[in-house]
Formats: C-alpha cells, sequence, structure tokens
C-alpha cells in the first residue's frame, strides 16, 4: 500500500461528510417566518416532523442556544445525562441541598425540555415539597414561587401543550389558596410586585387585581386556566383533558376567589358581585356542549330540562294505556321486591310527616325501585289499548330510555363536577338574603374570637332600666342562624349537606362550646334545629343534638355522656389530654421568669385537674351502667 | 456545609499508617512474586530467582544516583512534546469556551449564586485537567515506543528512574502551569461574574425615593415583614437576576454608643433625653450579599449610593467542637439525637419537650476544646453560626419561627469542682440558612457545688470564668418550644474564628485539583510503561471511578457481603444481580428462585464485590482530595487536610513512580 492511501482515505472522508451534511442541512432546516408571521420557509422534513410532534424546537426563533448546546454536549448520551442528573437531583433534595436542586433542574430540562411531565413533576417538587421544608413561612413561599418561575420557562417550550399553563393554574391556586398558610400566603402575594412582574410577560397583572382587595391568587389562576384554554380554541392546540374537566377548572377559580375574600373580610357589595360572576360563568359553563368519552354530546345545564321531557312524554304515554296502570306496574315492582306495607306506606309520605328511620329507609326503598322498574315504560307500551297507537307508544317509550340514559350519564359527569350543588350555591352566595346572612355571621365570629360572648349593657341606675350597648357573639350568632334558616327554606336541600352546610355546622359547634362555657341550657327554639335533624337523616356526622335527643334529654330519657359511652367514640388517652391541655392552655413556650412559669405551672394545674376530672366523671357513669 | 470528618493530621497520618504500611507490603510482596513468575516463564525458575534479584539489586543504585539535572531534561522533551500534541491547548481552548457561555447554563434567580458560580468554574477545572492529565501521560511512552523514538533516549546514559521521574515532573509543570491559569481566570470569571451594584428605582437617588412603611408593617414590595425599626424603604433596580429592598432605620442610642458604621447616616437629631437619634439606611441582603451603602450630605437632599457586593468572597475560619453528645427527655445519654424519620440521618434531632412533660432534659452538648480569646477577631462580642434543621409535630404559630435555646457551661476537671452554667439565651431559629448569633463573653449564669448546691449567681466572663485555662468549654442547644425539634449535627454549630483571606483559600481549593492531577498524571506515566495507550486510559479511568465512588463502594461491600445493616439496606444484590434485574425488569426486592443459578450468580457477585472493595485501598479517595464544597460554601480549608490531601499525592506518586520503573526495567526496550 502506498503512502499516499491514508491521506487519499481521509479526503474521501472528507468529501463524503462534506456531500452527506448537505441533505442534512435540507432537511432539518429550521422553519423561518416573515416580519408579518408567514412563512417563509416551512423548514425541511425533519424540522416539520419535530414540529408535528413536538419533540424540539423547530422554529429559529424558539431555539434556546443553552438547551441545544447542552443536548449537543451530552455526544447522544442523552439518557444518561438526564438520568445522572434525575438522580443528582433527588441526592440534592435528599441531602436538603436545594439551592443546588434547583440549577439541577435548570439543567436537567434544558436537556429534556420538551417533556412536559418533567416540568410539571419537577414544579410540584419545588413548590409543594421543598417548600414544606422550610420552617420560616416566607422562605415557604419563596420556594412555592420559585416551583411556579420553575413551570412557567417551560412554556416557550412547549407552546401547543396546554398542560403547562394548566398546572400553572392549578398549583397557583391550589397553593396560595388553600394551604395551611393560605392567609399569610395570600397576603404575600397581595404585595408582591416581584413575582407579579415576573409573571407580565404571560399574565398582564391588571387582569388579576379584584378591585379593593388588589391582585388576587385565584383570580391569576383563572387568567392561566384562560391561557389554556385560548391555546386550545384559538391556537388550536390539542386538547388534552376531557371537555367537562377541562372547561370546568377556569370558572371554578371565581367562586374559590369569592370564597377565600369571603372568609378574609366581612361580605360586601364586591364579594356579592364576585359570587354573582361566579354563577354566571359556572352557569356558561353548563351550557357549554360537552362531549364525554362516550362520545355523547351534552350540556349539564339541560338535565333538568330532560327530566321535565321525561315526565311529559310519560304522561303521553299513560294517556294510551288504561288509566292507573303505571301505579299497578309499580306496585308490582315493589312485592315483587319484598316491600311490606309500612314500606309501601313511607313511599306515599312526604318528607315532613317521615321520621329519621322511615327518612333512610324511603332512600334504600327508591334506589331499589329504581333497578326494577328499568323497563317500566316499555311495559306500558307494550299494554296500548288501541293496537293502532302501539307505534306512537313504542316511540314514546324509546324517546323516554333515550332521555333516562342521557340523564344517567349526565348525572354521573355532573356529580363529578358537583354541577348542581355550585350552581344553587353561587346563586344563593350572590342572593341578598344571603350576603346579610354571611355578614351576621361574620360580625357573630369576630365577638367570638375576642371571646366577648355575651351582651354588653348599660345600666340606669334612675330608670333602672339596661340598654344594649354590645351584642355578644351568642346573641349574634342566634341572629345569624336565623337568617341562615330563612336561606336553607328558600333554596335547594343540596345547600344544606354541601360546603356551606359544613361551615355552618362548624359554628353552630363554637356557638355549643360558648353556652358549655357560660353554662348555659341549648335554646329550646334553636333557628336552625331543623338544619340539624335534616343532616343527621341524610347520615352526617356532625355531633350536635338532634331534636329527638333534644327531647328525650328534656324528658330525662337520654344521657349524652351515656350515648357517647355507647358510641364509637374512644376515651380519651394521656395522648389526646395533653393535646387537649396544649390547646386550652395555649402556651407556645417555655417561661423563664419565675412569675410566668408559676403562673403557667396553676394554668397547667386547672387544665390537668379538668381533664382527668372529666375522664374520672366518665368513668363512674361507666360503672354506673355497668 | 456537611463535615464528616475532622481528624487533625497527625490523627489522620496515625490512623492511615498501619494500613499505609499493610498495603505496600502486600504491595511488594505481590510484585516480587509476580515478577518471578514472568521470570521464571522467561527464563526458567531458577534462573528467575536470579534475574528478579539483579532487578532489586540494581533498583538501588538506580534510585540513589537519580540526577536532578537528567531527569529535569526530560521533563523539558516531555512537555515540548505535550505541548506538539496540543492537548494542553484544547484543554485551554474548552475552558475558555465554557467560560464564556457559561453563563447561560447559571440560575439566575438562585439564591446563592455565589455557590453556583464556583461550583461551575471548579467543576470544570477539575473535569478538564484530570482529562488532559491522563491523555498526555497516557500517550507519552506508548507513543515513544510505537515511533521507536523512545532508543534515542534510552541509549543515552539514562536511568529508568529518570525516565519516568521526568515524565512525571514534566507533565507535572505543564499542568501545574495550565492549572495556575485556569484558576486565575475562575477567579476573574467568578468575580466579574458576581460584582454589581444597583441605583435606587426613583427619579432622584436620595430619600424622595422612599415611601413610608404601610401600619401593617409589611413590605410595600414584597409584603414580607419588615426590619422592627423601619420607618421607609425603597427598592434599587434589577442586576444580574435580584434587586435589594432599602429601609430607613430609627436607630436611637445611649450617649456614647455611637454606630460604628456612621456612612450611611443621613440625618442624626439629639433627643430631650439626651440620647441620639440616627436615621440610617441599610440595604437589605439577597442571595448571600448586600452593598455598602454611602450617604453624602444630609437630611432630604442627601446623595444615597450603594457600593460593590459585599459577602460574596468569604473564607469563614470555623472552629468546631470536638465532640457531639445527645440526651433524651429524660437526661439520659444517647450516642445519637432523636430520628424524626428524614432519609438523610445527617443530623440528629432534640425535642422540645411536652405539655405533660414540660422539664424536658433533651438537649444536644457540643464539646470544645480550644476555645481561646486569640482565636477571634473581637473576643468581646463572638460570632456564633449556626445552620440547624427544624422539624415541627404541629403546626404551631405558622408566621412565628421556632425558638431555640443555648447556654454554656464550664467543663469541672473531676467531679469534685464546682461548675457554672450560663442562663439560657433563646433566639428565632432560621432554617437552612447560616444563622449568626453574636455571644458576648460577660454571660450571666450561676455556679454550683458538686453536690448541685447554688454557691452564685452573677455575671461571668466566658474565657476567664467558663472555659479557664485548658479553653474547654460545652455549648448545650435546646429546644425551646413544646413539640417540635431542632436538629443538628456537629459542624452544625460552631464559633467564627478569624477568616482566611480568600484568595489563598481559593489557592488551597485548587491545591486539591492539584493533588488529583499528580495522581492521575503519575498513573498514565506507571501504566503507560507496560500497557498500550488505550488500556493505560481504561486502567487510569477505571482507578479515577474507583477513586471517586470509594465510599460507596465499601458501604456496598459490608452490605451485600457482610451484610451489614449499618451500611444501609442494599436491595437488588451486587453487579450482576443488578444487571439480570435491569435487563428483565425485576423488582429490587423480589427475591430469586433458589437454585444453583441463584447460588452462583450471588457467589460470584460476592466475590466481585470484595475484588472491589480491595481496589478501594489501591486507588485514592479522590474525595480526601476534593475541595470544592468549602469553597462553595465559603468555608476555609484547615491546613491539616492540605497536608494530608498532598501526602497522599505524594505517596501515590512515588508508590507508582517505582512501579513504572520496575516495569519498564524489565522490558526488552529500556535494556
Amino acid at each position: 500500500m502506498s503512502n499516499m492511501t491514508p491521506f487519499l482515505r481521509k479526503i474521501i472522508y472528507l468529501i463524503l461528510i462534506v456531500v452527506l451534511l448537505v441533505p442534512l442541512s435540507m432537511v432539518s432546516r429550521p422553519a423561518t417566518r416573515k416580519a408579518d408571521g408567514e412563512f417563509k420557509d416551512e423548514g425541511g422534513i425533519l424540522s416539520q416532523l419535530r414540529d408535528e410532534n413536538n419533540l424540539s424546537q423547530a422554529k429559529m426563533s424558539e431555539i434556546d442556544p443553552a438547551s441545544e448546546t447542552m443536548k449537543l454536549a451530552s455526544l447522544g448520551l442523552r439518557g444518561v445525562a438526564v438520568n445522572m442528573l434525575w438522580m443528582q437531583a433527588i441526592d440534592h433534595k435528599k441531602k436538603e441541598n436545594y439551592d443546588k436542586l434547583a440549577s439541577t433542574l435548570l439543567a436537567l430540562t434544558k436537556i429534556q425540555p420538551n417533556f412536559v411531565k418533567v416540568w410539571e413533576y419537577q414544579a410540584h417538587n419545588l413548590a409543594y415539597n421543598v417548600s414544606m421544608e422550610f420552617d420560616d413561612y416566607e422562605y415557604r413561599y419563596s420556594w412555592v414561587k420559585k416551583g411556579l418561575e420553575f413551570l412557567k420557562s417551560g412554556i416557550p417550550y412547549n407552546k401547543r401543550d396546554h398542560r403547562v399553563p394548566d398546572s400553572l393554574g392549578f398549583f397557583v391556586g391550589n397553593k396560595f389558596g388553600k394551604s395551611d398558610e393560605k392567609l399569610s400566603y395570600r397576603r404575600l402575594f397581595r404585595k408582591d410586585n416581584e413575582f407579579h412582574e415576573a409573571m407580565s410577560d404571560k399574565i398582564d397583572p391588571e387582569s388579576y387585581v379584584e378591585r379593593q382587595y388588589g391582585p388576587d391568587s385565584w383570580l391569576m389562576a383563572y387568567q392561566w386556566y384562560e391561557y389554556s384554554r385560548r391555546m386550545v380554541e384559538e391556537e388550536s392546540c390539542p386538547q388534552r383533558r376531557s371537555d367537562m374537566l377541562f372547561y370546568m377548572y377556569g370558572p371554578a377559580q371565581i367562586r374559590e376567589e369569592a370564597m377565600s375574600l369571603q372568609s378574609e373580610n366581612r361580605t360586601g357589595e364586591v364579594i356579592q358581585d364576585i359570587w354573582r360572576r361566579a354563577a354566571d360563568v359556572w352557569v356558561n359553563y353548563g351550557k357549554k356542549e360537552i362531549t364525554n368519552t362516550l362520545g355523547v354530546t351534552y350540556q349539564l345545564e339541560g338535565m333538568e330540562k330532560d327530566r321535565e321531557k321525561v315526565r311529559g312524554l310519560r304522561e303521553k304515554l299513560d294517556a294510551l294505556v288504561r288509566p292507573g296502570l303505571r301505579e299497578e306496574l309499580l306496585d308490582d315492582a315493589m312485592a315483587q321486591a319484598g316491600f311490606q306495607d309500612e314500606d309501601k306506606l313511607v313511599m306515599k309520605m312526604s318528607a315532613s310527616e317521615m321520621t329519621d328511620e322511615q327518612f333512610l329507609r324511603r332512600r334504600m326503598l327508591e334506589n331499589a325501585l329504581e333497578d326494577m322498574t328499568q323497563g317500566i315504560d316499555e311495559d306500558i307500551a307494550q299494554e296500548v289499548e288501541d293496537i293502532a297507537d302501539l307505534v306512537d307508544a313504542k316511540k314514546l317509550s324509546a324517546q323516554i330510555l333515550k332521555i333516562k340514559n342521557q340523564i344517567v350519564t349526565n348525572t354521573k359527569d355532573s356529580s363529578t363536577v358537583n354541577y348542581s350543588y355550585w350552581r344553587v350555591r353561587t346563586e344563593a352566595e350572590s342572593s341578598d338574603l344571603l350576603v346579610r346572612a354571611r355578614q351576621a355571621i361574620y360580625d357573630a365570629d369576630q365577638m367570638y374570637s375576642q371571646s366577648i360572648y355575651d351582651d354588653e349593657y348599660d345600666f340606669d341606675f334612675e330608670t333602672k332600666k339596661r340598654s344594649v350597648t354590645k351584642r355578644g357573639a351568642i346573641t349574634l350568632y342566634l341572629q345569624a342562624f336565623s337568617l341562615w334558616q330563612e336561606v336553607f327554606d328558600k333554596y335547594d336541600s343540596e345547600l344544606q349537606t354541601g360546603v356551606a352546610g359544613d361551615q355552618v355546622v362548624d359554628f353552630i359547634r363554637k356557638f355549643k362550646k360558648m353556652l358549655q362555657l357560660t353554662n348555659r341550657e341549648w335554646p329550646n327554639q334553636f333557628p336552625l334545629q331543623a338544619f340539624i335533624d335534616y343532616r343527621a337523616r341524610t347520615g352526617k356526622q356532625d355531633d350536635l343534638l338532634t331534636s329527638e335527643m333534644l327531647e328525650e334529654i328534656r324528658s330525662g330519657r337520654f344521657d349524652p355522656d351515656e350515648q357517647m359511652a355507647g358510641s364509637d367514640v374512644k376515651p380519651m388517652t394521656d395522648e389526646d389530654l395533653e393535646k387537649s391541655i396544649q390547646k386550652d392552655v395555649n402556651i407556645k413556650m417555655l417561661p423563664t421568669d419565675p412569675k410566668s412559669i408559676e403562673d403557667a405551672q396553676k394554668q397547667i394545674q386547672k387544665a390537668l385537674e379538668k381533664g382527668v376530672i372529666n375522664q374520672r366523671n366518665q368513668e363512674i357513669k361507666k360503672k354506673k351502667k355497668d | 456545609m456537611v463535615v464528616e470528618k475532622f481528624l487533625k493530621y497527625p490523627e489522620w497520618i496515625g490512623s492511615g499508617l498501619y494500613l499505609f504500611l499493610m498495603v505496600l507490603l502486600v504491595a511488594i510482596a505481590f510484585g516480587v512474586f509476580f515478577g518471578f513468575l514472568v521470570a521464571s516463564f522467561r527464563h526458567g525458575p531458577f534462573e528467575a530467582f536470579y534475574v528478579v534479584a539483579q532487578v532489586i539489586g540494581q533498583a538501588i543504585p538506580d534510585f540513589i544516583k537519580t540526577s536532578p539535572r537528567r531527569i529535569f531534561a526530560i521533563a523539558r522533551l516531555s512537555i515540548k512534546e505535550a505541548l506538539r500534541r496540543k492537548v494542553v491547548l484544547v484543554t485551554f481552548g474548552i475552558f475558555a469556551t465554557m467560560l464564556l457561555f457559561g453563563g447561560w447554563f447559571m440560575n439566575n434567580g438562585s439564591e446563592h449564586p455565589d455557590q453556583i458560580y464556583i461550583n461551575f468554574v471548579l467543576w470544570g477545572t477539575q473535569l478538564l485537567v484530570l482529562l488532559m492529565g491522563m491523555l498526555i501521560s497516557s500517550f507519552s511512552l506508548p507513543e515513544d515506543i510505537k515511533n521507536k523514538t523512545i532508543y534515542t533516549i534510552v541509549t543515552k546514559p539514562v536511568r529508568s528512574t529518570e525516565i519516568v521521574f521526568g515524565r512525571l515532573v514534566g507533565f507535572g509543570i505543564l499542568g501545574t502551569f495550565l492549572l495556575a491559569l485556569m484558576g486565575a481566570l475562575s477567579f476573574f470569571f467568578v468575580w466579574r461574574g458576581l460584582s454589581h451594584t444597583h441605583q435606587i428605582v426613583g427619579e432622584t437617588q436620595t430619600l424622595a425615593a422612599f415611601e413610608e412603611i404601610p401600619e401593617d408593617r409589611l413590605s410595600r414590595e414584597t409584603g414580607k415583614r419588615v426590619s422592627e425599626n423601619a420607618i421607609m424603604e425603597a427598592r434599587t433596580d434589577d442586576r444580574t437576576g435580584h434587586w435589594h429592598r432599602l429601609e430607613l432605620i430609627e436607630d436611637v442610642r445611649e450617649p456614647g454608643d455611637e454606630p460604628a458604621i456612621m456612612s450611611n447616616v443621613v440625618e442624626t437629631e439629639s433627643l430631650e433625653d439626651g440620647r441620639t437619634k440616627y436615621l440610617r439606611v441599610i440595604c437589605i441582603p439577597v442571595g448571600g450579599h448586600t452593598h455598602r451603602v454611602t450617604v453624602n450630605g444630609e437630611g432630604e437632599s442627601a446623595t444615597i449610593s450603594l457600593g460593590p457586593a459585599v459577602g460574596y468572597f468569604q473564607s469563614r475560619n470555623p472552629i468546631y467542637s470536638t465532640q457531639l453528645d445527645f440526651y433524651d427527655r429524660a437526661g439520659k445519654y444517647k450516642k445519637q439525637g432523636i430520628n424524626v424519620g428524614k432519609e438523610w440521618g445527617y443530623r440528629g434531632y432534640v425535642d422540645g419537650g411536652s405539655i405533660t412533660q414540660r422539664n424536658s432534659l433533651s438537649k444536644a452538648v457540643f464539646h470544645f476544646e480550644d476555645f481561646r480569646e486569640e482565636n477571634f477577631r473581637n473576643p468581646e462580642i463572638m460570632p456564633l453560626e449556626m445552620t440547624l434543621g427544624v422539624f415541627r409535630t404541629y403546626k404551631g404559630d405558622i408566621e412565628k419561627r421556632v425558638i431555640g435555646g443555648i447556654q454554656f457551661e464550664s467543663v469541672p476537671e473531676t467531679n469534685l469542682d464546682e461548675k457554672i452554667v450560663s442562663d439560657i439565651v433563646d433566639f428565632e431559629t432560621e432554617e437552612y440558612a447560616v444563622q449568626v448569633l453574636p455571644i458576648s463573653r460577660k454571660v450571666f449564669g450561676k455556679k454550683f457545688s458538686a453536690d448541685g448546691k447554688l454557691i452564685d449567681a452573677r455575671e461571668y466572663d466566658l474565657f476567664d470564668d467558663i472555659a479557664g485555662e485548658d479553653g474547654k468549654v460545652n455549648l448545650i442547644l435546646t429546644c425551646r418550644e413544646y413539640n417540635q425539634y431542632l436538629g443538628v449535627a456537629r459542624a452544625d454549630i460552631y464559633f467564627r474564628g478569624v477568616d482566611d483571606v480568600y484568595w489563598w483559600n481559593f489557592v488551597k481549593g485548587y491545591t486539591g485539583i492539584w493533588c488529583q492531577m499528580m495522581i492521575i498524571i503519575a498513573m498514565g506515566v506507571a501504566f503507560s510503561t507496560f500497557l498500550s495507550t488505550p488500556v493505560t486510559m481504561l486502567g487510569s479511568i477505571a482507578l479515577i471511578i474507583i477513586g471517586f465512588f470509594t465510599q460507596f463502594i465499601r458501604n456496598l461491600y459490608f452490605g451485600v457481603v457482610e451484610g451489614s445493616e449499618a451500611y444501609g439496606v442494599w436491595e437488588g444484590g451486587g453487579p450482576i444481580e443488578s444487571f439480570i434485574r435491569v435487563i428483565t425488569q425485576q423488582n429490587m426486592i423480589l427475591e430469586f428462585d433458589t437454585n444453583i443459578w441463584t447460588t452462583f450468580m450471588e457467589q460470584t457477585d460476592k466475590l466481585l464485590v470484595q475484588g472491589l472493595a480491595a481496589m478501594t485501598y489501591l486507588a485514592p479517595s479522590f474525595d480526601t482530595l476534593d475541595f470544592s464544597n468549602f469553597l462553595t460554601y465559603g468555608y476555609s480549608i484547615a491546613n491539616d487536610r492540605i497536608f494530608a490531601a498532598i501526602t497522599i499525592a505524594l505517596t501515590f506518586c512515588i508508590g507508582l513512580m517505582i512501579l513504572g520503573y520496575f516495569t519498564l526495567k524489565t522490558r526488552e526496550i529500556a535494556k
């Protein structure tokens, strides 16, 4: 072999490389656009495929030099590099080296920028897992922000994936508005110009300012969901969630905003207005045509109309057969289901006539009957008196069946988003009556937090009359409860068993505690007694005295302590006792000076005695019972 | 910063000497045996004995008569040869490119940009220098042998010792020069990257740009709590991804108690009660640094300017305790603190008791042994630095930090001596940050007799009364809140002594990389005397990997072979078992069926892990030579550590050179 051979070989390699580079460059050249946004060049086939499959940045203006360099520097070992960085990130987190974790994540997302789940997972890691490691709430808030800013930086790499703004909406709303630190976080959020500036390139800070309350985290969350909606509707990005959930989150943020503001402030016109907006957007959501996973298109708002339709069609169908046939078939079904005479009686009773047991029995019977009478309309259609009506009757029964199936589907979906509850709730909350009820409960709560339980009087020694100068919490609560009963009377029963009902139960518990502290009896005409009874009937365990229990107590037939002993409530353990005492005594720090030590000891002794005496009383009662 | 080893140089060398001698003896025995084996094949067993004896016999004059002049001559040639190969130039080029574009990969929003910058340059330097060292040393001899240029040297009156030592010295000089250059550039890069100043946002650079603090005492800018005596605030412009809040502080002082720094005072007012009110502007630290505020003029027209960043280039000199003990609620000694269930068991926790057990005796006791005035710049007030962990068992008051307490106690020589215990000083903890607590040398406390009777209660001097002549003092850390916990490790609480000069500490940090480089060069030279270039590089890489994962491999050995749970539970077995699990996608805790293949696999794994563990005693532990964490977190590198690193490097270099000499000597080529 001559000396020229290796040289020639190298030259040939070089020429081949250059030749191959030309087509490679042609197929992978990125797309370029003119100033008006039109395509100047759509890019090579590889670039187009990348764009179609969201594999990487296929347009010249989107290419991030840092990301591309990192990918190039891994020399085709991107998978290995990614694994190493993930392991490093896990190790940094384990060793509480959070700043290094944040840097590692930055490098990680430079290598795999188009993998949305990485952004979501690690943003969650920073905003939720890392933030809670810090003892100082201001640091915690900073790390939540870091998580959000990290996630936001994933948007340019995933411009056609709405999951990133969706997650931002969820994190902003959930973390600032629902965590234990929500009050502190929302306060910091309102004033955090730095954060608002950081987000301003995607969301206009003015768009989430709620009048006098300033920037609101729930409104920002709403804006993120709107951003996501625009991506799908206006930019034709693929929708990666079912219609029902995709369109639900945005409207839900408005009512969350109203609820948060309501818990932070006295409800007024602005909050009432937000509730109205919440009701509007919720109804709009209900009116939206949505398609479920089975491909059925419907409106959540249309359920009531469908029920009405069924009733109308059934009347028509019943007119074609002999009168009373439906009732007969129902009686037969009841007989087949094993209904006793008293069950049939219960089925015919109105709600106010029923006892608790009857109420629960009725529910059970209704469910059983529903299963038994699935094909009742078809059976009725078979029984037409005039054979000429048979076709019409069959058509009617088929229509009924179709609508019923629709209702079943809708009910299932609707219950997923709790549509009807929130519809009633938002409507109720926007009413003047509920605003007054909210204001009244807020005022009462203020008094409660200041431990002003009883009314305060001025006594005129001359006239020997006393005039109330300040209403105490007990009076204010009673007034508020009267308003709440009006609310429950006016609106659907769903409001009583939902979140609003739970909130009211908390207030009743506070009221009960106040009565105990001031040695008072439960009022004879408690305004919300019907509410308590209703919840008890629906199976809610509120630990409040129902009318029946009260009657038994008053007649001496019932001992609440015995009831407790017989129930699942466990006797207080040492640990429970310790916790309850700590809650009562509310000592945060070990006192250092002798006086406070003495005071604290007295307080603890008192609390201990209270706990011990209570326990002893329970033991004595138990022995008596035995 | 996590510091797990605290050995002083004499202790370190004492503990390692026995092991070193054992390894040395084994290596010599193995070398002689292996030489004998090779010679037996070549010359027969009888002749082999003489050959081995002859080689060993010749080695003595070779080493004694080694000429430094000839070593340097070969070193000069090695440098020329390495430069001709352009590896050094390419390395430097890559490094320069890294510095030019490094900013793209930096996390500008980081809380500690200094740590990110330093970490980046150290990582880059280490990687490139080690790679370069490996390349130039591995290519040198095999290429010479392949090109037959080695004959131009071996035919001269040059000893084999001089050939190997010359190469080590030559490449060492070249690497040192490159490392020094990279170090200087890195220093400049970090300094340039972090150096900045700010301007106040507003129309003027005066008090007019300041706004009143709102009534709720929360900043208008951040919503966070402002300083206790702040009356106004302003903000600076955004530079290098951050900005600062400025506060106008109302500082009322007693006569004669002037502020130490007057350059930031805007206005001074004498109050009726004789005290003086100073209105000062302070810059709130962000990301581990602040700026010195200078005020020109007085009152509302005074111009306020900010100086360069202060606080980045630190070289803290920590005075650590020599021992840390834990005590439980009942006051019983425990080897470790309470485990609160964290995966990382670095910190032990002390609890704050509970409402039913108020007098919790749970505490962490740090034993200081060299607590003397001369260790501090200002012994009147000493900075105690802490990095504590906090663990809450219930939410408590979300907006308040958990309270900790510290106190000092003397260490009586005998049980019959009196003891002084200072009063508890409460402080708010600050998790994941270096928290500084100023400790006055005058502390209030009580003196107790040996039987626990109170003798006296008054002010005591920390140095004279409590530490005494022997400089021994105990620091006691307690958690002061019920049902909450404080976590500490030995390195988490220390007194900050006189800081080191930063650039000197930087040099010390690079000394670690230099030691690593020298070992790798020595490996390359020694292995290349009997292996080809690719095999040399492979061998070097294998030893580097073993060197970086020494502790991991030893833990693996104890976990897999010895079955000791103290080193962690090693699910998934050794290398073969892990490999099978990976390719068959089997869960790590799923046990294999008991059969002959499983037994064979497990036994082979044990053998392999044993072999790996044995290799860790031959490869240098690169962890010991890595000081990047010290520079990253701003701690001074103790001289003991540097001495240990140099000792390791020298030992390996000499050992490897001896190996290189014998292997080269026995090759046909060198005869």
